[in-house]
């Protein structure tokens, strides 16, 4: 097989740990089981597993109590039920400009059928957010802050601690969009004021697709997304009201949460204070190569210390999806070109129209800086071959 | 011997109970919940019933709920 360079990791991680892939294949040959189901020794010792994945989720992001860390299919329906669970008609709710669809998208369609009212406050072209937009936006009912913790687009850095101190002075709730920082810099619940911190496995935790979560701050109440069998409280049509069972209808996804139990692990192994500083050396060497390419237009805040490794650019008068298409066929450079998902983070940066989107690195744990340094000369090589020319 | 069942709300909870309970050295362990005493929740744990107060005091320090407590057992 070729080698392959993969800067797609803002999608999902790849690859994973070593001991990702044995734990997901030894819960499906050795465990088997449903969690919380069964009480034989199969369903306790898979009971077992989602247990030490809570645990080790609770500690990387300082939840005193697992129950507390509810686990889902995927960000995006941890924060649907954040969204939904939490905002009533004719509460108000803010946001940034620079959201990715899985908060738009639910906030929009509440806004549109169930009298939420919706205040979306501008980032700047960087994608910065000014605490000082959402506390002249707050009104009397104001029920939710929702912001991510780093754009998916430009990797901008949200100051999180600062927007959680206004919003919980005025009486409300901060839910934070953790997808793109979960496991790459670090998120203290309790000390960034964090009501609802919704989080991915598959992307800096470094676990298999189909996993994520939502932790819900003591006191927060939700009303439920989905109902359904809970393997609790069975003589009952009505789901309960005990967490974690409350928000955990039908069969958790057993061999992803193995594997995200082993992603964790790995991520606080190497610590996240390591992980943030491997990241961005990276992004440093990733933005020195795009300043030596000719043409290269780099969005976001271009400084390594305020954003993830997360680095968008365009490259003047070439098509983003053709050239992406050409790093892939020809270097095996993997990229991802386009609106990734966040058209409101593309309108702030001017890419909407007029480039439709970005052409988007995202480096990992796994990424060297001799790839990054490769990267650069076949950007450079091709970009010089085609200038003028339309072959690209 | 007599035996001490206490039933809880959640599976999670149950494992928690067992664990902390394990760690000060009583011997118990999850057991199915017998159905006479609840349908509450899968998982029960079972211990001898010399040491009902000491496993009260652990899962009260510990903040763990229980939906009842049923001994002794034979």
């Amino acid at each position: 097989m070729t080698q392959i360079i993969y800067f797609d990791n803002a999608t999902t991680s790849h690859p994973k740990p070593e001991g990702v892939y044995a734990a997901v294949d030894q819960f499906q040959r050795l465990i088997g089981a449903a969690a919380g189901r069964s009480g034989h020794r199969l369903g306790i010792a898979a009971g077992r597993v989602v247990l030490e994945t809570r645990r080790r989720l609770a500690r990387l992001f300082n939840v005193p109590d697992p129950a507390r860390v509810i686990l889902t299919p995927s960000c995006t329906e941890a924060l649907n039920l954040a969204i939904k669970g939490l905002l009533r008609p004719d509460d108000h709710v803010l946001t940034s400009s620079v959201e990715h669809n899985s908060v738009m998208r639910p906030l929009r369609r509440l806004e549109a059928e169930k009298g939420v009212e919706l205040t979306v406050v501008s980032c700047s072209p960087q994608g910065w957010l000014d605490p000082s937009d959402i506390q002249k936006n707050l009104r009397p009912n104001t029920r939710l802050v929702v912001v991510s913790h780093a754009s998916n687009v430009v990797g901008t850095i949200q100051p999180v601690g600062e927007i959680g101190c206004l919003a919980r002075k005025h009486g409300a709730r901060l839910l934070v969009d953790a997808a793109q920082s979960a496991g790459a810099v670090p998120i203290d619940v309790r000390a960034m004021g964090i009501d609802l911190l919704a989080f991915s496995g598959h992307k800096g935790l470094l676990g298999p697709q189909g996993t994520g979560g939502l932790v819900i701050g003591e006191g927060v109440e939700l009303d439920t997304l989905i109902e359904g069998g809970t393997g609790s409280r069975s003589q009952h049509e009505a789901q309960p009201v005990h967490l974690p069972d409350r928000y955990e209808s039908g069969t958790l996804n057993g061999p992803g949460i193995a594997g995200l139990a082993e992603g964790t692990a790995y991520v606080q192994q190497l610590g996240i204070q390591n992980i943030q500083e491997t990241l961005r050396t990276l992004t440093a060497l990733m933005l020195e190569e795009l300043a030596r390419t000719p043409g290269a237009i780099v969005y976001g805040p271009g400084d390594p210390a305020r954003q993830m490794a997360v680095v968008s650019f365009t490259l003047e008068g070439r098509d983003i999806a053709q050239f992406s298409a050409i790093l892939d066929q020809r270097y095996g450079i993997l990229t991802r070109a386009g609106l990734q998902c966040s058209p409101g983070a593309h309108q702030t940066l001017g890419t909407f129209r007029r480039t439709g989107g970005t052409l988007r690195v995202s480096l990992g744990v796994f990424n060297t800086r001799e790839e990054v340094g490769y990267f650069g000369r076949c950007l450079r090589e091709l970009h010089a071959s085609a200038a003028g020319g339309q072959d690209g | 011997m007599a035996e001490t069942i206490v039933t809880f709300y959640t599976t999670h909870a149950a494992l928690c109970a067992e664990e902390a309970v394990q760690g000060a050295g009583v011997p118990a362990s999850v057991v199915p919940t017998p159905r006479e005493f609840s349908a509450d929740c899968t998982l029960s744990l079972s211990f001898p019933s010399s040491h009902q107060e000491q496993v009260r005091a652990i899962l009260d320090a510990q903040g763990i709920e229980i939906s009842g407590l049923h001994g002794p057992v034979d």
